[in-house]
Formats: C-alpha cells, structure tokens, sequence
C-alpha cells in the first residue's frame, strides 16, 4: 500500500502505460475508450506484480469480456402474482447493514467476491491506492499529450520565433 | 482448616509471597498431622530420596526449606524437582535418577535471569499445593506403587485443574504477576501453540513471556499465533479468537480511514463502509473518464512525441531530476555521432536541420541519449534494418524523457527550477534508460 505512493512507482506505471499505449495505437487504429481503459487496468495490475488478488483477477479476465454482459438473473415476472396470496416478506429480515455494504464493496473490489471482511478490507486498501496512483499518471499522460497537441501546429512551423 | 489454604489461594488479595508463606505454613501443618519424620528438611537441596513417602515429604520439606532459608532457590530446587515428574514417570527405585535431574536442573536453573525462575517458580509452587493435598488424601489410603502415578498424574492434574477451574483465577494472578514483573498485561505475542490450549499454555508462556517479551517475531510454530488475555476480559478461547479478529478488522478500517479522505469524523464501520464504496467508486468512475478522454486527446502518438519532448525541456515547472554529473566532453563525440544519423530519422531530422540555440541545446540534450543506442549497434555500417532499430531505441528513449517530465508535472508541480538543466537532465536520462528498458 505504501508502494503506491512512491514516485518509482509512479514513473514505472506511466512509462508502461505509454508504451502500451503506443503499441495499441500501431496495431489497431480504434481508440475506443473502453479498450483503453483495459490497457490501464492491465498494466496497474502488471505493475502491482502480482501480490493482490485484485491484480491477479483484472489479468486473469479475458480481454473480450466488455461486451458479454453478465448472467444477473432477472426477476421472473409471472402472470398470476397478484393472484396469489401475498406471501408475507415485508417481515424478512434483511441482512446486518454491515454485511449489505460488504457484499456492495465485493462487487466494487475485482476479484474480491468471496473474501472475508478481514481480507477484502486489505484488498479494498491496496486497490485504492493503486487506484488513486493510475488517476495520477493517466492524468499527467492526457495533459501531457493535450498540450503537446496544442502546441504541435505552432511548433511545426515557427519554433525559431517561438522559443 | 483444609480449606482454609485453597481459599486464601484464590483470594486475589493476597501477594504472592504472603500467598507461599501461607502455603508453607499449611504445609507444615499437614506434614505435622501425618507425624512424619522431619530429619528430611534440612537435607532437601541434595537429597537421596529412598523411601516414597520421604518423596512425598521432600516436596513439604522443600516447602519449609523455602520458608525459612533462601525460598526463591529452593523453591526453584523444587519447582525442578516437580517438574521432571511428568517427564519421566519412572518407578520408584529410578527416584535417584529424579534426584539427580533435579539437581541438574538447579545450577542449570541459576543461570536464568531471577525473574524468569520467580516466575517458572511460582507458577509452579502455586500449583503444586492443590496437587500435594490430592496425594496427601491418597498417600493414606493408597499403596506405595500408586503414589507414582499420582505422582506422576499430579502434573497433568495441576494442569488440568488450572484450566477447567481456576481459569479466571490464574489469568488473574497471570496479569497480575506479569505486572509486577513487567509493565504490560496485554500483549498479543506469536510463540508457541495455539489458542486453544492458551490457558495452558499461558502458564508456560509466563515465564518464557518475561523473556521473550519483546522478541515477538520468534516463532516455534509459526502458524499460531499466542494471545494474553487482558485483564479483566474473559478467557475462554472462542473470545479470544474473536477479539483478534475484532482487532485486525479495526485496524485495516483506520488504515483505511486514512486513505480515504475526509473520514475522520465519521465513526463506527456502517458510515466508514459507505465512504468507501463511494471512494471506490468515485476513483473508477475517474479513471473511465480519464481513459476516455485520453482516447480522444490520441490521436498521433508518434509524431507529436519529438514536439512534445522538446517542449517539456524547456518548461520550468517539471524538473526535480536526480542529479548525475555528466562531463561536457561526453555531450561531443555522440552528438557528433548523432548527427549524421539524425538525418536519417525523418521526424528528428526536422528539427534537427534547424539551427537555433534551442535546437543545439536540444541537440546536446538528445545526445547522451544516444549513448546506450550507439552501444548496441556499430555507427559505421549502418544498415535499413539498424536505423530502423536506432529510430525506435531513440523513441523510447525520447518517450523515457518525456515520462520523466510526465512524472514530475505529476508531482512536483509549482517547483520552479533552473530552465536548461541539460547535465543533470541528461545523466537522469541515462539512469532512466538503463533502468527500465
């Protein structure tokens, strides 16, 4: 967690990062966003090396897998429902409200579905300062790039009488 | 009057030593109804027991001797002498041998720091009583042959008897005896077995505690992890357990409030939950954003990189590069190697051509960076495939400057700097290139 933080850290990211960038940019000419935010989680997690389960899951996932949507059940409406008697649920106990938040955070948290509390806790930590680390860098590499942009039609033609 | 001792015995009230001296006087009382010979006392530390009863009696009259001459060591003697019971449950005629090991154990004894054996001592002397009474009522009644088991059963017995009755008692005197030796009650240590037995194990953990208090890496059995029960909590294994978990989840909660911002005020693990989720939340749907505007922002990595590059040279608020020392001499003869190969690169070439006091700066500047490039391949046959090469081994260069900059408009932004740190920017450059290509 504490490896977050540091500028090594930092700088290994944005350097991986561009480069896949590059790289993606060469062979497929499409800059779609969600593609490009696979890249990023992929790399975070190559930079994490392996030592959390969320890194391992993110790398573990197929690279298709945006487009297949997920097998959520659907509540199976039926006709007859109001015909039968209500069945008294509204009684039903829902769960602790500590273990509704946790089951929420799981499906935050890749990879985390079946921790204990103990552990995803760990996990969420760890995934929030990489993820607080890839807003860094992704930031620092757009504004970068913007402002490379901006200025690149100026730079072609008159760099002498700009500098 | 029997019950007089085991009662004084719990009662918390009592120090430890008014608790021994209240002990030994029982003890004597008992030994004085028994009309036993008493020639023995005097001759404990180097006894040779050769009846049983006299065993029996040596274990009183180790009592006295601790009364009236030095207690601590004779007790030890005897705590010794208790001790190798269990461990070797032989039969009588081998009560030499008994002797003997608790002979060993006493000069071995002394080279332990005193608290250690006032704990090991008084952790056995204070059970040894109970167990004593218990052989007492039987030595009686029973034959000869059965005081060894009871003997040797004796041990086990004081164990068990810790453990099922006077848990809370011992905890207690365990807390207490560990203050007065130490500072701290409460102590999560990782030695020895498991929670289960902890309240057994509690008993051998004093003493080795004392010792070991503040090695709490030493691991026997690396996969337990040994717990004190504070004071005043309860003991039993399954809240000890429990308040570990307890412990290790608030822990990683507050590790977590400081990660997540503005969650100082906000108490109890419901509200500190939901700033999470919202954090965690909040930071991907930052990172979406981002992603897609950088998918925007893309359009042509390769051509804008040189322009880009150039730019963050020069721009003041990036630098904090670690500082190398580059001689000047160096920035020569690659830039001089540079330049014809420059003119082959397409997209370098442009700039290149262009004479201007920034283009040189900038020249010498992506002169050391050719260094390495001019390691790998040979400058004076240069072939279609090897430029090719050089042109890319020059844009990762070129990008690893770039990211150098990146990193620091990440990081250091608002620190004005010198604006043509070309030495140290060109030796950073070096360290970088070596590093993560």
């Amino acid at each position: 967690m504490k490896r977050w933080r540091t500028k090594r850290e930092h700088q290994i990211y944005s350097s991986k990062l561009f480069q896949a960038l590059c790289r993606s940019r060469r062979t497929s000419s499409s800059t779609s966003a969600k593609e490009l935010h696979q890249t990023a989680d992929r790399v975070l997690s190559i930079t994490a090396k392996g030592t959390t389960r969320w890194s391992r899951a993110i790398l573990a996932a197929p690279l298709t897998a945006g487009t297949n949507m997920k097998k959520h059940k659907k509540a199976k409406v039926t006709v007859h429902t109001r015909l039968r008697k209500p069945v008294v649920n509204r009684e039903k106990k829902k769960l602790p409200v500590v273990e509704r938040k946790l089951k929420a955070l799981r499906r935050l948290v890749p990879g985390c579905r079946k921790l204990s509390c103990n552990n995803l806790l760990e996990e969420t930590s760890d995934y929030i300062a990489a993820l607080e680390m890839q807003v860094r860098a992704m930031t620092a590499i757009t504004e970068f790039l913007a402002r490379g942009e901006a200025q690149a039609p100026t730079d072609r033609l008159g760099s002498i009488g700009n500098m | 009057m029997n019950t007089a001792l085991p009662e004084m015995l719990q009662c918390s009230d009592l120090t430890v030593l008014e608790r021994q001296r209240a002990r030994l006087k029982w003890q004597e009382e008992q030994f004085q109804q028994q009309q036993q010979q008493q020639s023995y006392f005097s001759e404990l530390s180097c006894a040779a027991f050769s009846s049983q009863t006299n065993h029996v009696q040596g274990f009183q009259g180790g009592f006295m001797g601790g009364a009236s001459g030095d207690s601590v060591l004779s007790d030890m003697v005897m705590a010794r002498q208790v001790k190798p019971d269990p461990g070797l449950e032989s039969p009588w005629p081998e009560l030499g041998k008994v002797d003997m090991a608790a002979m060993g154990f006493g000069p071995c004894g002394y080279g332990n720091g005193p608290s250690f054996d006032m704990n090991h001592a008084i952790s056995r002397t204070s059970s040894c009583p109970p167990a004593v009474a218990a052989t007492k009522a039987v030595e009686v009644k029973a034959n000869s042959e059965k005081m060894a088991s009871a003997v040797g059963k004796e041990s086990f017995k004081k164990r068990k008897v810790e453990k099922l009755q006077n848990s809370k008692v011992v905890a207690e005197d365990e807390s207490k005896r560990i203050k007065a030796c130490e500072d701290e009650g409460e102590e999560s240590k990782i030695t020895g077995p498991n929670t289960n037995k902890s309240s057994n194990n509690k008993k051998e953990a004093s003493g080795d505690a004392s010792k070991e208090n503040s090695k709490v890496s030493e691991v026997q059995k690396p996969d337990f992890i040994h717990v004190r029960a504070r004071r005043g909590q309860a003991t039993d294994s399954h809240s000890l357990a429990e308040r570990v978990r307890r412990e290790k989840i608030s822990e990683r909660m507050k590790y977590l409030q400081d990660l997540v911002p503005g969650c100082n005020k906000i108490t109890g693990k419901a509200g500190m939950l939901d700033e999470i989720i919202n954090y965690v939340q909040s930071l991907q749907r930052q990172v979406e954003f981002l992603s897609m505007k950088l998918a925007t922002v893309n359009p042509r990595l390769d051509f804008s990189i040189d322009n880009l590059y150039a730019k963050e040279v020069f721009s003041s608020c990036t630098t904090n590069f670690p500082t190398l020392e580059m001689a000047p001499e160096m920035a020569n003869p690659p830039y001089l190697q540079f330049n014809p190969i420059q003119q082959v690169v397409p997209c370098c070439g442009v700039e290149m051509g262009i004479n201007s006091p920034d283009m040189t700066l900038r020249r010498t500047i992506s002169a050391p960076v050719s260094i390495p490039d001019a390691s790998f391949l040979d400058s004076s046959c240069l072939t279609m495939h090897q430029w090719s090469a050089m042109q890319q081994i020059q844009h990762t260069a070129i990008w690893d400057v770039e990211l150098q900059n990146l990193y620091n408009v990440a990081f250091d932004q608002g620190r004005s700097t010198p604006p043509f740190p070309s030495q140290p920017f060109a030796g950073s450059i070096e360290a970088s290139d070596l590093k993560e290509i």
